[in-house]
């Protein structure tokens, strides 16, 4: 009998011949994207967040109270509950039959660090007559009932997170020092919160003070005014209707140091000695816009330390400060900023840049973010078609893309800027260029790149999709946001339908290769979008959606407490021989998985003309090293590849295999490739 | 078992396919699977004259008629009279004669006893010739071999054959199918399920004594 290997790569391919199309690849899946240590990984889910505990991270244990028979104290379902001062445990079922004299309770947000070793020769004591004698992790005797309990904790622990508070769908979010912060508005006041671990917490909109009576350089960013009630984030020109500046005048951008949001007008001091009259205060930030876009960067200028730098669609351009948790405004011209707006943002070389919503892009003054002055280097662009997105390809170039091309800008300031085509046909759909290495965008030509090069030009443009264009038709004008995922190496483009294209970057040793897949969230489109590593190593992904949430995504087993589905259909295989039947007899499916995972395989035959009843087969979660030990119990949870048998029918030329999978509970799961048995039969009568 | 039954077991041994809940529109390889097995049935019948072939019947002679189609008969396509079997219930033996003597006898107008059937031909496709003219109904009875049955609704089961030997068909049914793929698969279809066949085959046709399927065909002339 003949036995064939078949590894899983190449993702959606839909453009090559029948024949010639290797098997290996996709013809069509959803939740799947290919993985750069190989095979097709389905995605994690995702789940609702605020700072506080993660849902998916929670489990159960089983906590035995002995002497029941006699106890003093109720416990009871659905209570918080604290054991001796030591542990505290959530009750989310009881069983008071299947041990005697024992209570068995199933408990869940417990913080395994406060669980004594030694709970079987010291118990703690419940009640005077009854007492905690062990906890056991995820002990349910059956998959049902582990899945019961795990659904118990993570609905519990699902329901203290709340919504971003306010009114309106959220703007989005970003992530800067391992926190996330949220933008939305309320009614139409906009508000900005930021995690902690008890939930979300507000910042502040900070303030931009008109100064008169001011002697230039008298004040200067990082001094307090007003009684050390606001701190100047930066001293900015005042410009007369002609553009004259008026040196009796400023700007200070304030950050609220105290509750009171704006200073009093009048006269006022400053801590570095300076005296000066408030004329008026204005808030140039109106409700948020419908998406975050931002940069980190430490400009080395106040507002101190690493800052976002950030732009919505309709506000003009802000900063956010984390150490001050404030939202600044950032205008060329503070007395202009009625209906001004940028619409994108970059940084390069310590110069801050945002697109005005318009056909041209302002660039700050290098390394002073807030002061636009043309004399120090400060400039505006024009680029002759609106701008899509713009982002630095590397310290020398930013690319600046209209929806048909693209265009870099060279240079340290406006003395010796230059701005030239690099991509005559490489445009970009709004926020849709990302950087992995180059630059990629989404267009209506597809998915295009944009690399560095040695030729003349020094970019060198394409499309890089043609292998799945067909399915990107129509996809530009429902394109939201986009992100990338460097530790996937991976881009993802999110679109209105509720779905998002993956593009996995794998190196080979022919150069690239870029491996498709669509992925859905159902009823929850990615509005905004932020990834970041955190100081912990993880690199994590927040969203925004319709509702008020702010999601981390490629988290937890399934979609904030709903089913995820997934499949893989693959290109049908004629194992070298598509003029001769096959009996086929039996597929091993190789797979790389944490836990087991049930999953359901399909086949037919001759491209679909003849189908069978589906089989099932499992990703067994490392059945051969005991990796965690707890108390008297032994946990399989290594990683490791497995193979399961599926028996197969039929005759006929060529095989073609689906792998179905639905659950709430199942870890994410890597499959590898398949090997077929098989026996060659004469020639093809179909 | 029934056809539906054998299509299945064909369907399971040979892996063609999942088995079947009907046959109703059934898809290309059950389709085969039918097809092969109704053939397999067919050539079991027409192997030999299987005792459970064996059957009677009786025409009604009338006045003023001497030939007799195959439908005056009642038999069926494929059912093959006993040609020495025919028996005049009102008169007791009747000769046969070959159709060319019975029609020597006409020739002669003879003054015969027309009271009685005396002389029965066949010609081929089962029609009757009989002699001479009676003037009163006579009932003749006569053995045949009944035709062979054939299997295409589900519910058809192959009649006469004990259901113990039942997958005689299927085993010779994927043996054709095992000519059909090709390859070394086929050749060890062919050859296994050949044999299969042929091992059932045997033990069902050397049955001794009486019920011995070897047909002895006894004259019921002349006894």
């Amino acid at each position: 009998m003949a036995s064939k290997y078949v590894p899983l790569r190449g993702g959606l391919t839909l453009s090559t011949s029948p024949l010639d199309v290797y098997p290996g690849a996709l013809k069509d899946s959803l939740n799947y994207h290919e993985d750069t240590r190989g095979g097709y990984t389905r995605i994690d889910g995702y789940e609702r967040y605020d700072g506080k505990a993660s849902p998916s991270e929670n489990t159960y244990y089983f906590a035995r109270f002995d002497s029941w028979d006699t106890h003093v104290t109720d416990i009871l379902i659905n209570t918080t509950i604290t054991v001796d001062s030591t542990i505290e445990m959530r009750v989310v079922a009881l069983d008071t039959t299947t041990e005697a004299d024992t209570l068995i309770a199933v408990v869940c947000s417990v913080d395994a660090t406060t669980i004594p070793a030694d709970l079987d020769t010291t118990p703690l004591d419940w009640d005077g007559t009854s007492s905690l004698v062990s906890m056991t992790l995820r002990a349910a005797t059956t998959d049902t009932l582990d899945d019961a309990y795990l659904q118990a904790s993570w609905d519990y622990t699902r329901g203290l997170i709340s919504e971003i508070p306010g009114t309106e769908t959220p703007a989005g979010c970003l992530q800067i020092n391992d926190s996330v912060v949220a933008f939305r508005t309320d009614t139409a006041t906009p508000k900005v919160y930021y995690s902690t671990a008890t939930g979300w917490t507000e910042g502040t909109i900070g303030r931009v003070a008109e100064v008169t009576g001011y002697t230039a350089d008298s004040i200067l960013p990082g001094e307090t005014i007003a009684g050390a009630t606001f701190r100047v984030a930066a001293v900015c020109e005042w410009y007369d209707s002609t553009g004259t500046s008026d040196v009796t005048k400023a700007w200070l951008v304030l950050i609220p140091l105290t509750a009171a949001t704006a200073p009093s007008t009048g006269a006022s001091t400053a801590s570095g000695g300076a005296s000066f009259t408030i004329a008026s205060v204005i808030n140039p930030v109106v409700a948020w816009g419908s998406y975050i876009e931002y940069e980190l960067h430490n400009f080395l200028v106040d507002p101190e330390d690493k800052a976002a730098w950030f732009c919505d669609g309709t506000n003009l351009a802000m900063c956010y400060s984390d150490t001050y948790h404030c939202v600044l405004p950032i205008s060329a011209n503070y007395n202009t900023v009625a209906g001004t707006l940028a619409t994108s943002i970059g940084v390069l070389d310590d110069q801050l840049m945002y697109a005005t919503g318009g056909g041209s892009f302002v660039i700050s003054e290098p390394g002073n973010p807030f002061n636009f002055g043309g004399l120090y280097g400060a400039a505006e662009v024009g680029v002759g078609a609106l701008i899509t997105d713009m982002e630095a390809s590397d310290g020398e170039h930013m690319m600046v893309y209209s929806s048909r091309d693209a265009k870099k800008l060279t240079g340290t300031d406006s003395s010796n800027f230059t701005f030239k085509t690099s991509g005559g046909n490489t445009g970009a759909e709004a926020r849709s260029v990302r950087k992995l290495d180059d630059l990629y965008s989404f267009s209506t030509r597809g998915v295009n790149q944009l690399s560095r090069t040695e030729a003349i030009g020094g970019y060198l443009g394409g499309s890089v999709s043609v292998h799945v264009a067909e399915s990107l038709i129509g996809m530009a004008s429902k394109h939201l946001c986009s992100t990338t995922i460097p530790g996937k190496e991976q881009i993802r483009w999110y679109f209105s339908d509720n779905r998002f294209l993956t593009m996995t970057r794998l190196q080979t040793e022919n150069g690239p290769r870029f491996s498709y897949s669509f992925c859905t969230y159902p009823d929850r489109p990615v509005r905004s979008v932020s990834t970041t590593v955190w100081t912990t190593g993880v690199e994590r992904t927040f969203f925004t959606s319709d509702d008020g949430y702010v999601y981390e995504a490629d988290k937890g087993t399934n979609f904030d407490g709903a089913t995820l589905y997934s499949f893989i259909e693959l290109h049908a295989n004629h194992l070298g021989d598509p003029g001769a039947d096959k009996a086929f007899k039996r597929v091993f499916w190789e797979a790389k998985s944490d836990e087991d995972a049930v999953l359901t395989l399909g086949f037919t035959l001759n491209y679909g003309e003849k189908s069978f009843e589906t089989a099932s087969i499992q990703a067994f979660g490392g059945q051969y090293v005991y990796d965690e030990g707890l108390y008297d119990v032994a946990r399989y949870d290594s990683s490791t590849r497995t193979r399961s048998r599926a028996l197969l029918k039929g005759r006929g030329f060529a095989i073609t295999f689906s792998v179905d999978h639905t659950s709430q509970f199942t870890k994410s799961f890597n499959l590898t490739g398949y090997t077929i048995h098989y026996n060659q039969l004469g020639r093809s009568r179909s | 078992m029934d056809l539906l039954g054998l299509t299945n077991a064909f369907l399971i041994e040979s892996g063609a396919s999942d088995v079947v809940a009907s046959l109703d529109e059934p898809a290309d390889d059950v389709a085969q699977a039918i097809h092969w097995l109704d053939k397999s049935w067919t050539r079991f019948q027409l192997q030999r004259y299987w005792r459970f072939r064996f059957a009677e019947r009786t025409i009604a002679v009338t006045i003023g008629k001497t030939e007799y189609t195959a439908a005056d008969l009642g038999a069926a396509q494929g059912d093959v009279i006993i040609r020495d079997s025919f028996w005049n219930t009102n008169s007791g033996v009747i000769e046969y004669l070959s159709y060319e003597d019975i029609r020597v006898l006409r020739r002669a107008a003879n003054s015969a006893d027309r009271t009685k059937v005396k002389h029965v031909a066949m010609l081929p496709t089962n029609i009757l010739h009989t002699y001479p003219d009676v003037t009163s109904t006579q009932t003749l009875s006569y053995d045949y071999w009944k035709g062979v049955q054939t299997l295409s609704e589900a519910t058809d089961t192959p009649y006469g054959l004990p259901e113990d030997y039942h997958m005689l068909i299927t085993h010779k049914a994927l043996s054709d199918y095992g000519a059909l793929i090709g390859g070394q698969e086929g050749q060890n279809l062919y050859n296994h399920h050949g044999s299969e066949y042929r091992i059932l085959y045997n033990a069902y046709a050397t049955f001794s004594g009486e019920d011995n399927q070897i047909p002895a065909i006894r004259k019921s002339l002349g006894v």
